[in-house]
């Protein structure tokens, strides 16, 4: 297998990672004999020089000989790149005023003071406090970043909130990451070729035909929930790629320790395994044995 | 507690059930996989819908979650079904692109400056490292958690607003529910811990 | 005496050693006592293995072979790695001290179980908890040996290890020092390693000839009853006489700097070892200038300021924020001081440096 790097937690710890080779594998399929053996590199640093390319490439990953270690590969940079908590059960959006927030200190003052507050009812919730958009409605909670910087006050943001309101019934959370990559058309003409083919449309979508998106399913290696991946033109940033993971937790029975457990075992785990994703998608690179 | 904040009474809120229902379908397509708030290009490429069950479950649950993609222009009749693990409501108007990231703990403050231990959060054997902040680059609102032992996240990297990019640093300060007595109590009960002295 | 390359060759079985590591974030003693039994005092990483298992290895000296594990310091920080080397050392005596024997210790245990909360208690509740399953099948349970000042830790055909702390005074006053770390209704925070010092274990390893202080991270106090004068009494109690080798207390700070150690605890030639705590800048210019005056025989085993960091991505913003910026424990410095046991002074002691550290 590869080389790996390890990777560490907002709370130091460390989580074992494993890239989805094969849901993407599965996605490379029929007539990929010009994808095998491709190299990333010449042709897309050939590109890289024309005028108005404008995608960087950070230093690669390095990585030592640990336990706990992510494919080596250069990581790609996202222009956007937004996290999000979903919480699915039985809520009471009035309750998630900022004000409530600043009551229990979660947030900073100035930042309660200064929240754009869209609607506050009893059927739906919809703030911007600091760097958190908050949507409720009774059914589910999104609790949101736009930058991945705060990933770690977020996670603290929806503990903290879980565990004050500790008797609220959750059956499911869902994690979703949401990155947005620049890239010219012809490295989205490329990667959309590589996860699926064209030759497959031969004439029966003309000359040229494009894919809009593409959505695969898997599960990540020690974590019980349901992934989800889509890749698709991105409205964030043009021409570029948005790639977006979310994955799905069904919680057995309503049970705030296991749940608030679980969200803290799987949150890093699942960031940065969704950059993992991203980086096979962006760089179409598999790990190197 | 400003009035900006005063807590909202839903009950004589001027918006009817009407408003409610068409702020939620306004937002429906800001749910959607993909639309966020930013204005989407028009080019070919915008975004279309791949995937479309009307018939099955909407919400967390169903085996086959539903992924609906929908453009400020395609979506609203057609997006109705909505996964909510998919979804993304940010309306930031601020880009922000992260470079940079620790978490770190207080060892030591002085009156005008804090030691701490950083952590790398994107690069776990990166080996540790100490650094002297400035009390001026903590927010207001945070300086009272500037204690020994308190965890704060630090980020650094470009922010655009607007079309205009610059460059930001931002410390922000961890914070939990605070210790209950219930808590402080519970630590005072027998537990497996005790076996393990004589 | 040389300062030569390391040999990567055990000691005989009549050879003492005593390692010291230290790369800049807590250190390591590892203790060869004679005929092929080691000693572990306290413990820190390199590369996210403990020093003293992947020195012990590089000697070809299996784990087992450690007999003692001492743990001078509770704080994660000063003994991270020490319960993997105690789970290695299968043949092993664990030993605390025993001001931690209290409830106070206990509810700082159960509260690092809270998340979020880092109380520095995780490395020895693992100690703890191996050493239960260790000996859980036994007829009565055995927590750890519990040392206090004037116990003989452990005796050996060719040495005696005393605890010269904590004291009686010490004792006394361990329910406060501890209170006052434990959590109060309010915002929850981590125990950082610098408030947890007053509890350590000081070392005295008498070889017959050759005798061995180690001071731990104890540092001096105006109460008679505690810190450094405490130990003095115990020493003259054991009837401790003057050490050729000693690791300097609290890495050398002022705080931890009593005329009397070095007056009456260590000969005026004493081979002294000094590891640093990086992030506190210690041993600072002034501590070193300080230890080089009282003994020729000074030796540091890393920088005590850390690596400035040189290179970043976004480097202008990070030093717009970061007043400075350093790496901790880039180095694993190493001082190892070989004798032979029928020595009987320290011109008799071979001081070897590898990796960084220096005089």
């Amino acid at each position: 297998m590869g080389k790996y790097v390890s990777a560490r937690g907002t709370d130091g710890s460390s989580h074992e990672l494993v890239a989805i080779y094969q849901l993407l594998g599965r996605m490379i399929s029929g007539p990929t004999s010009r994808m095998k053996g491709f190299s990333l590199e010449p042709k897309y640093m050939r590109a890289s020089r024309r005028p108005g390319r404008t995608c960087t490439w950070p230093a690669k990953l390095t990585g030592q000989n640990g336990d706990r270690m992510l494919p080596q590969m250069a990581q790609p940079r996202a222009e956007a790149d937004g996290l999000n908590i979903v919480l699915v059960g039985s809520l009471n959006p009035a309750i998630f005023q900022p004000y409530w927030f600043a009551r229990h200190k979660l947030l900073r003052d100035a930042e309660v003071e200064a929240a754009k507050i869209e609607l506050v009812r009893p059927e739906f919730t919809k703030c911007t406090v600091g760097p958190f958009d908050i949507q409720v409605v009774p059914t589910q909670a999104i609790f949101e970043i736009s930058d991945i910087g705060n990933q770690g006050p977020l996670l603290d943001l929806v503990t903290s909130v879980l565990q004050i309101l500790s008797e609220t019934p959750i059956k499911a959370f869902g994690l979703n990451r949401h990155m947005h990559f620049r890239e010219p058309k012809e490295r989205m003409d490329e990667i959309g070729h590589a996860l699926a083919p064209p030759a497959i449309w031969d004439g029966v979508l003309g000359d040229k035909p494009e894919l809009r998106a593409l959505v695969a399913l898997g599960r990540r290696k020690n974590s019980d929930g349901r992934i989800q991946v889509s890749v698709q033109p991105s409205n964030k940033v043009a021409p570029g790629v948005h790639v977006a993971v979310n994955e799905h937790f069904d919680l057995a029975e309503a049970n705030m320790a296991a749940l608030l457990a679980r969200l803290r075992r799987q949150y890093d785990p699942f960031a940065l395994n969704a950059m993992v994703i991203a980086t096979r998608v962006m760089t179409l690179e598999k790990p190197t044995s | 507690m400003s009035a900006a904040i005063a807590k909202i009474d839903v009950s004589t809120a001027t918006a009817g059930t009407d408003e409610v229902a068409s702020t939620l379908s306004a937002n429906v397509p800001r749910l959607a996989l993909a639309a966020t708030g930013l204005p989407t290009l028009d080019t070919p490429e915008g975004l279309s819908i791949w995937h479309d069950r009307p018939d099955e479950e909407t919400i967390a649950g169903s085996d086959s979650p539903q992924v609906t993609f929908a453009s400020d222009r395609e979506s609203s009749a057609q997006s109705s079904k909505i996964s909510p693990l998919a979804l993304t409501t940010s309306s930031a108007q601020d880009q922000y692109q992260v470079r940079r990231r620790w978490r770190g703990v207080v060892q030591e403050i002085s009156e005008d400056s804090f030691d701490a231990e950083i952590f790398d959060q994107d690069h776990a054997d990166s080996p540790r490292e100490a650094a002297e902040f400035s009390m001026e680059d903590v927010d207001l609102g945070d300086l009272s958690l500037v204690q020994p032992g308190a965890v704060f996240y630090w980020m650094v990297g470009y922010v655009t607003t607007r079309g205009t990019r610059r460059t930001f640093s931002e410390i922000r300060f961890r914070r939990l529910p605070v210790w209950t007595r219930a808590e402080l109590a519970k630590l005072e009960e027998p537990s497996d811990v005790d076996d393990l002295f004589d | 005496m040389s300062t030569t390359s390391l040999t990567e060759a055990p000691p005989k079985h009549d050879e003492i050693e005593v390692s010291i590591f230290g790369a800049g974030i807590g250190e390591c003693i590892v203790v060869h006592l004679g005929d092929a039994a080691w000693m572990v005092v306290d413990s820190c990483q390199d590369s996210g293995l403990p020093v003293a298992l992947t020195y012990l290895a590089s000697i070809g000296v299996a784990a087992d072979a450690i007999k003692h594990v001492v743990v001078t310091h509770w704080h994660d920080d000063h003994i991270k790695g020490a319960a993997r080397v105690f789970e290695a050392a299968v043949n092993a005596a664990l030993h605390c001290s025993a001001a931690l024997n209290r409830e106070e210790f206990k509810r700082l245990i159960k509260a690092n179980a809270t998340p979020h909360v880092d109380t520095g208690t995780g490395e020895l509740e693992q100690l703890l908890r191996t050493l239960k399953a260790r000996t859980s099948g036994r007829a009565a349970s055995m927590g750890p040996q519990w040392t206090s000042a004037r116990q003989l830790v452990a005796r050996t055909p060719r040495a005696q290890i005393w605890a010269l702390s904590p004291s009686p005074g010490t004792l006394s006053l361990a329910q406060h020092e501890l209170a006052r770390l434990l959590p109060v209704e309010g915002p929850k925070r981590n125990v950082v390693a610098q408030k947890a010092n007053a509890l350590a274990v000081v070392l005295y390893i008498d070889f017959g000839g050759v005798s061995v202080l180690l001071g731990s991270d104890l540092e001096k106090s105006a109460n008679p009853a505690v810190g450094w004068t405490a130990v003095v009494t115990a020493a003259q109690g054991v009837g401790a006489r003057p050490s050729s080798i000693v690791k300097v207390a609290h890495h050398g700070s002022t705080t931890a700097d009593d005329v009397e150690i070095w007056n009456a605890l260590v000969t005026a030639d004493v081979h002294a070892v000094t590891t640093p705590f990086q992030s506190s800048g210690l041993p600072r210019d002034t501590d070193k200038v300080r230890i080089r005056e009282r003994t020729a025989n000074a030796y540091f085993t890393a920088e005590s300021s850390g690596r400035k960091v040189v290179s970043h991505d976004m480097r202008r913003i990070i030093e717009a924020t970061a007043k400075s910026l350093r790496v901790l424990g880039a180095r694993m410095g190493h001082v190892r001081l070989r004798f032979s046991a029928e020595a009987k002074s320290s011109s008799e002691i071979k001081a070897e440096l590898r990796n960084g550290a220096f005089r």
